[in-house]
């Protein structure tokens, strides 16, 4: 059907244009009318770019900034929203609130204080800061994600391994983690996914090229003056954006369902 | 702020309030935030609901499909703006050659250099961005009504639009109003797309609210005033916030 087709080209067509302009010799890339197809197939722009720009670098921070926010992220959340589905104690609407709260603040407001924070622990321009900043976004969010996610499984597994002399923790451990699998993995990449293309924070904490992640590196490369960086900074596009793009297109299926489940109410 | 006791020069109070109230570049910035985030939010409304109702039949290859429209919003912000701005390019870009390929151009135009048409075409830029969010939101929501409606509507000769007219509109109000204002939101503090692709230019024409703190923040390091302009943002917010609560029922 002709919808179909139109759907298709209004998502495909300008990232396959993106890719394909990264397969052509710069020589070619520079002409009016441009050529959809290129006429020569090159990578050339791809090992240019691995080998005479800081891109590896970056790649590897934006890796390990990306993982390890995940990584902290997850463990906290997942005992502090066990620990808001399960328990009533007081101030917990408050808690709950705050959760809220914090993930509509406007990130722009609160880059300056970071700034300020990072400073005073002489953290500013290491990855360090960036971890830090990305799990206080994280944090709440996943616990949101989560806290919804573990209130729609239902309590009798727990009070029944309970009942059987498992400690709360270890129910938590053996009985509910297993079951939660889809919604922990999907916050998970859901994490993992914003760390990867945040910007605005790491512009402003980083400023050396080899404390760069590859946001602000294709950011650097875009206001260059030199044409030819038009080169290096699409191959370097596709190659930040091919794994999210992988994850999305092919674990979307996990991401929505673990993420739906619990995060929007009413 | 860590101050060395020998500069503070004492609390300058709400300076940098009077200072946002007569500054031309904020009102102007504000005035671009409602159109951007208008024309973003309602432009990808219909194309998600468009393609939230494509998905929302059978047909072979849905899923891949369904995959190939997660794209635009699997790809990281900067990667886009980069995309649209090649597109946008005034010598080498695509929309030029297109254009002047179907006859309406015939000169090259130097698109994100028009104070008129910039700030559009950056929303253009976010629309294809965030049309994904509203599809998979509105899929799920369309999905949620029992297909036993629309076959007894058939029954009693109900065309397509007065089916959707009477059944899928009123039962999805309250989750499309919850989409819209979340996504309505996000957008208002959205400071990276056009910061992005045109860095507010030209002449403020792509300045909105957001970016323009984020500015003031990177180049003036006027981190006093970039304060009193976040708050300001950040009380708009509250107020959408409120509405989006209250309107929408949201339980917390």
């Amino acid at each position: 059907m002709l919808s179909i087709l139109l759907v298709l080209v209004i998502s495909l067509a300008p990232f396959m244009w993106l890719v394909l302009s990264t397969l052509k010799p710069a020589r070619e890339m520079f002409t009016f009318p441009p050529t959809y197809l290129p006429h020569v197939f090159t990578l050339e722009n791809y090992f240019n770019l691995l080998s005479k720009t800081d891109f590896p670098i970056w790649f590897k921070n934006s890796l390990i900034v990306s993982t390890a926010t995940t990584v902290i992220a997850i463990a906290v959340c997942i005992l502090g929203a066990y620990g808001a589905s399960r328990f009533r104690f007081s101030g917990r609407n408050l808690f709950l609130f705050m959760l809220f709260l914090t993930q509509m603040f406007p990130g722009v407001l609160l880059v300056i204080p970071y700034i300020e924070i990072m400073r005073s622990f002489g953290l500013i321009d290491t990855l360090a800061s960036l971890i830090i900043t990305y799990c206080t976004f994280a944090i709440p969010l996943c616990s949101w994600i989560l806290k919804g996610y573990f209130d729609s499984l239902p309590r009798d597994l727990e009070e029944a391994a309970m009942v059987d002399g498992c400690s709360k923790l270890g129910a938590l451990r053996r009985v509910v983690l297993p079951l939660s699998v889809p919604g922990v993995a999907a916050t998970a990449i859901f994490i993992f996914i914003q760390s990867w293309g945040e910007a605005m924070f790491a512009i402003l904490l980083t400023n050396t090229s080899s404390n760069y992640v590859l946001a602000i590196g294709i950011y650097t490369l875009s206001v260059s003056e030199f044409e030819w960086s038009w080169a290096n900074l699409l191959s370097s596009g596709v190659v930040t954006a091919l794994p999210l793009v992988f994850i999305f297109v092919f674990l979307q299926k996990y991401l929505v369902v673990g993420l739906t489940k619990g995060a929007i109410k009413g | 702020m860590s101050i060395p006791r020998e500069l503070w020069k004492g609390f300058i109070f709400l300076d940098n309030y009077k200072k946002a109230f007569t500054d031309r570049q904020f009102y102007q910035a504000l005035g671009n935030t409602v159109i951007w985030v208008g024309e973003s939010v309602i432009l990808q409304f219909v194309i998600g609901l468009g393609t939230a109702l494509v998905l929302n039949q059978k047909f072979r290859g849905r899923a891949i499909v369904r995959g190939a429209v997660m794209i635009p919003w699997a790809t990281p912000l900067v990667v886009t703006t980069v995309l649209w701005s090649w597109i946008y390019h005034p010598n080498i870009g695509v929309l030029n050659d297109l254009l002047m390929r179907l006859g309406v151009l015939e000169v090259r135009a130097s698109w994100l250099a028009d104070p008129n048409l910039a700030l559009h075409l950056v929303a253009l830029t976010q629309v294809w961005t965030g049309f994904p969010f509203f599809a998979i939101m509105l899929l799920a929501a369309l999905q949620s009504i029992p297909t036993d409606m629309y076959e007894a509507a058939k029954i009693d000769g109900a065309s397509i639009s007065q089916s959707f007219k009477n059944i899928t509109i009123p039962l999805l109000k309250g989750q499309i109003f919850v989409v819209i204002m979340l996504r309505v939101i996000w957008l208002s503090q959205n400071a990276m797309t056009i910061f992005l692709m045109t860095a507010g230019g030209p002449a403020g024409s792509t300045q909105v609210l957001a970016s323009y703190t984020f500015l003031v923040t990177l180049t003036h390091l006027n981190f006093g005033y970039a304060s009193a302009l976040g708050v300001i943002l950040f009380l708009i917010l509250l107020l959408l916030i409120y509405i989006y609560i209250k309107v929408g029922r949201v339980e917390i």
